[in-house]
């Protein structure tokens, strides 16, 4: 279960220190442990709800809409240069 | 005081919204280093929106009850060139570009929007204290928490900081922190207020509603924000009544159902006696008090702790440290960059749902975790439509105890998660649920009561809120500060 949890956490993108790692280790199996009582129902014939209302797809037309704000957005940009998003160098040159 | 007597003294120029406006600066001024409730003030932009209602009104155009009313949202929901921060410090330096539907709503409305409320980081936390900001203090007394997520919302509703807010609610966000700081909140229908602009914790559960002093002002808030809305692909295209048509009306004969295993272990002895009592006053009203049963309602919580983190853990995926927010220093590569910026900038608990929630989603356990919880959700649905048969409406506690203290319960999140035993089922099954005051417990904090409807049957709710409002005292009680 450990194992899984640290896993999962990379799979996550995230990377806790070894002290925050184990508590939240801790924690995850405590959760993982509370919710394992579900096993307990017969679920075999029930269909599942991924939604409470019952809603169908929502299509509109697919018109061109014009938006303005990109100078708004790239302020909130960490870095960025003209109108791109700066990150650091994905493709190794060798 | 309630939105309507401020409407008729600002309509009759014995104040202004600029006057209205600059007393509740002054006053958060002085109580908010007290409570915590604002992350942000926007002082300027309140100021003049006041003006530009007072200019409204002496021109004979004023555009509605909430024109020039002072007030505040949760920092959840998008507000152009506003901080929004979500509670958390990955967006700590947030500026969106753009507005959500619900405040471009209260902008028509020519509501004054004073700052931005605190809360538990994006929504995930009962008690107010897992936000980036620091935690919010009960009014009613400072060493308990307001409850969580909505906790800033609450406490400055209850300490009069704000006329009216608006909080969400995914597991009980609203009515928790409603219910501990003894005011009125309403989760509505899924579907019923966009979710357009306010930021996603676990889609299929999120609702947004009002946070109020009564419930009359709960009503007038609901006619601003509910509607469909073309940009949320959820919202329901189906026509919105007056919520206030039905206040006054009288409840003889409406049937109430007391579901049974909401009053078994766990619960509060005074939390049980002031429902049972608030139960005998609807009874003196005319209603109907009967016993049904929600046989799955023990389920309810581990289910919402697959379904809300699953949901959860995609949505937050995309706080990468790339477009906006919170980016590492010196990051080595791009993997880094994710890992370091996510990790500095998400705090404990979401970090916590975020493994949770990719745990059950991942390959060999989404059948044994997700797609059971989703079974399971159905069953509690069920258990709901068959009690409607027979009532028109259920009355529970909203929360199994009243505020514990601060610290109480942050090292331990099953204890924490299960102060929303009573709130949780009501999202699961997309239920509208109002929570008011139903008395005190012998530490004088507040304890609420929630009233839950069949879809769509906000009416009913507002029309037994009003009644038993009106037929008690509770909500006219203040916290001295």
């Amino acid at each position: 279960m450990k194992e899984s949890i640290k896993k999962v956490a990379h799979l996550a993108r995230l990377k806790p220190t070894p002290s925050a790692g184990e508590k939240l280790v801790q924690k995850a199996k405590s959760i993982i442990d509370f919710v394992e009582q579900l096993k307990n129902l017969d679920t075999s014939k029930i269909e599942a709800t991924s939604h409470a209302i019952d809603i169908t797809n929502a299509f509109r037309e697919d018109t061109v809409q014009k938006f303005e704000g990109t100078k708004k957005i790239l302020e909130n940009a960490p870095n960025h240069y003209e109108n791109l998003f700066e990150v650091p160098k994905v493709i190794d040159e060798n | 005081m309630k939105i309507k007597e401020l409407e008729k003294k600002l309509s009759s120029k014995k104040i202004s919204s600029a006057e209205l406006t600059q007393n509740y600066l002054k006053k958060i001024k002085e109580l908010n280093p007290k409570l915590n409730c604002y992350i942000s003030l926007c002082e300027e932009i309140a100021l003049a929106q006041a003006k530009a209602s007072d200019e409204r009104r002496t021109k004979g155009k004023s555009v509605g009850p909430l024109d020039g009313i002072p007030i505040a949202l949760k920092d959840i929901f998008i507000t152009e060139g506003i901080k929004t921060t979500c509670g958390s410090k990955i967006l700590h330096n947030y500026i969106p570009p753009y507005d959500g539907t619900t405040s471009i709503a209260f902008k028509k409305a020519g509501a004054v929007l004073l700052g931005k409320l605190n809360m538990d980081e994006f929504a995930m936390g009962s008690s107010n204290e897992f936000s980036a900001f620091g935690p919010v203090r009960n009014p009613w007394n400072l060493e308990y928490i307001p409850g969580g997520s909505s906790g800033g919302s609450a406490a400055a509703v209850a300490a009069d900081l704000c006329v009216a807010t608006m909080g969400t609610d995914t597991g009980g966000s609203i009515r928790q922190p409603a219910s501990h700081c003894g005011i009125v909140g309403l989760k509505p229908t899924y579907g019923r207020v966009t979710r357009y602009g306010i930021t996603a914790f676990a889609s299929s559960l999120d609702q947004a509603g009002p946070m109020t002093k009564n419930v009359e002002d709960c009503a007038l808030l609901m006619n601003v924000v509910a509607g469909y809305d073309p940009k949320d692909s959820t919202s329901l295209n189906v026509p919105v009544p007056d919520y206030t048509a039905s206040l006054g009306k009288p409840v003889k004969g409406l049937k109430l159902g007391l579901p049974k295993e909401y009053f078994v272990e766990g619960i509060d002895n005074e939390v049980a006696q002031s429902v049972r009592d608030a139960a005998k006053k609807f009874e003196e009203l005319g209603a109907v008090i009967q016993e049904i049963s929600l046989p799955h309602a023990r389920y309810a919580v581990p289910t919402y702790y697959i379904i809300a983190p699953a949901e959860a853990s995609a949505n937050l995926a995309r706080y990468d440290g790339v477009r906006f927010g919170h980016r590492s220093k010196n990051p080595k590569d791009l993997l880094e960059l994710y890992e370091s910026s996510r990790t500095e900038g998400f705090g404990p608990e979401v970090s916590l749902r975020i493994i949770i929630g990719t745990f059950v989603l991942s390959t060999g356990y989404y059948d044994a975790y997700y797609l059971k919880a989703q079974k399971v959700r159905t069953l509690i649905k069920k258990d709901f439509l068959d009690a409607f048969k027979k009532v028109d409406a259920i009355l529970a506690p909203t929360a199994p105890t009243p505020a514990f203290k601060l610290g109480e319960k942050t090292d331990d999140p099953l204890q924490m998660y299960l102060s929303d035993i009573y709130t949780i089922p009501v999202n699961l099954a997309g239920l509208p649920g109002l929570t008011l005051p139903c008395g005190f417990s012998k530490k004088g904090l507040p304890i609420g009561m929630q009233l839950i409807g069949k879809h769509l049957d906000e009416e009913r709710l507002f029309q037994l809120g009003f009644a038993y409002e009106q037929a008690t005292e509770w909500h006219l009680k203040k916290p001295s500060l």
